[in-house]
């Protein structure tokens, strides 16, 4: 596999509080690829459901662990791998929910993921090492 | 850190919400926050107006998922409105303008509720 042009790292606590400072991060990166500005929405939303998945679902919460975010650019695209050493997380378990069933049962929940395959070209999972790795990518 | 907030209006029965700054899982607890209190009060006739919302996630989303089946329970809806493309598409992607009613102006969201009730009354 080609080496990025440019690859920039950000880590973060496992708090909401952190995601307004990694959408800044990856909409400079974005931005400075030459994405359209709704392709820059698009991979910024992304990114905060992925980080938020992970702080709620993988560590449960838990305040005191850490997300480490990469964000690779190569010629004809962005990708950005998330890595976290929570509860492991299985895509084969995942169906794709109904939205609209889902917001008339009143559920909030499950729109996250969902998102993200709507919102990006691929979604890639792994499990390395005890290391969730979820890879999202965008072509340009 | 997130910038959010909420402001509260009334106009004819209606109790307009302002949101400003970036609606995301960190800051969706005050948007709750907010329902909480206009349910405790029994007000359920809410309009959102999205005029000064920069961003919203699926947590965000989720607060509204979450409270409006209880409005309508009620009697009343949650009914948005300056709504900018980039929130609108959100909300598209999902669906959500089949659900709920979007209106380009506060004037005509507000105005939603009188001609719901007129029909209601003629039904």
């Amino acid at each position: 596999m080609p080496k990025p042009r440019n690859r920039s790292e950000l880590t973060i606590p496992s708090r909401t509080e952190a995601l307004a400072r990694v959408r800044r991060f990856v909409r400079r990166k974005a931005l400075r690829m030459g994405f359209t500005e709704e392709a820059v929405d698009q991979i910024v939303i992304a990114v905060d459901e992925a980080c938020s998945n992970i702080i709620r679902h993988a560590y449960g919460g838990d305040p005191a662990q850490q997300i480490q975010i990469v964000v690779d650019t190569y010629p004809d695209r962005l990708e950005i791998t998330l890595s976290d050493q929570g509860r492991r997380f299985d895509p084969s378990t995942y169906r794709e929910p109904d939205p609209q069933k889902l917001a008339r049962s009143g559920q909030r929940g499950g729109l996250g993921l969902l998102l993200m395959r709507r919102l990006m070209d691929e979604i890639q999972y792994d499990y390395r090492d005890e290391f969730n790795i979820v890879r999202l990518i965008k072509y340009l | 850190m997130s910038q959010f907030s909420v402001s509260f209006r009334q106009h004819n029965g209606v109790d307009i919400l302002e949101l400003r700054g970036e609606l995301d899982a960190h800051t969706a607890s005050e948007l709750e926050a907010a329902f909480e209190r206009l349910l405790q009060e029994g007000r359920c006739r809410v309009v959102i107006n999205c005029a000064e919302l920069s961003y919203i996630s699926s947590a965000g989303l989720g607060v509204f998922m979450a409270y409006v089946e209880e409005m309508r329970s009620r009697g009343g809806d949650i009914k948005f409105c300056h709504m900018s493309p980039k929130i609108y598409n959100i909300f598209d992607l999902l669906g959500f303008p089949l659900l709920y009613d979007i209106l380009p102006t506060e004037t005509e969201a507000i105005a939603r509720f009188s001609s719901h009730a007129q029909t209601s009354q003629s039904e």
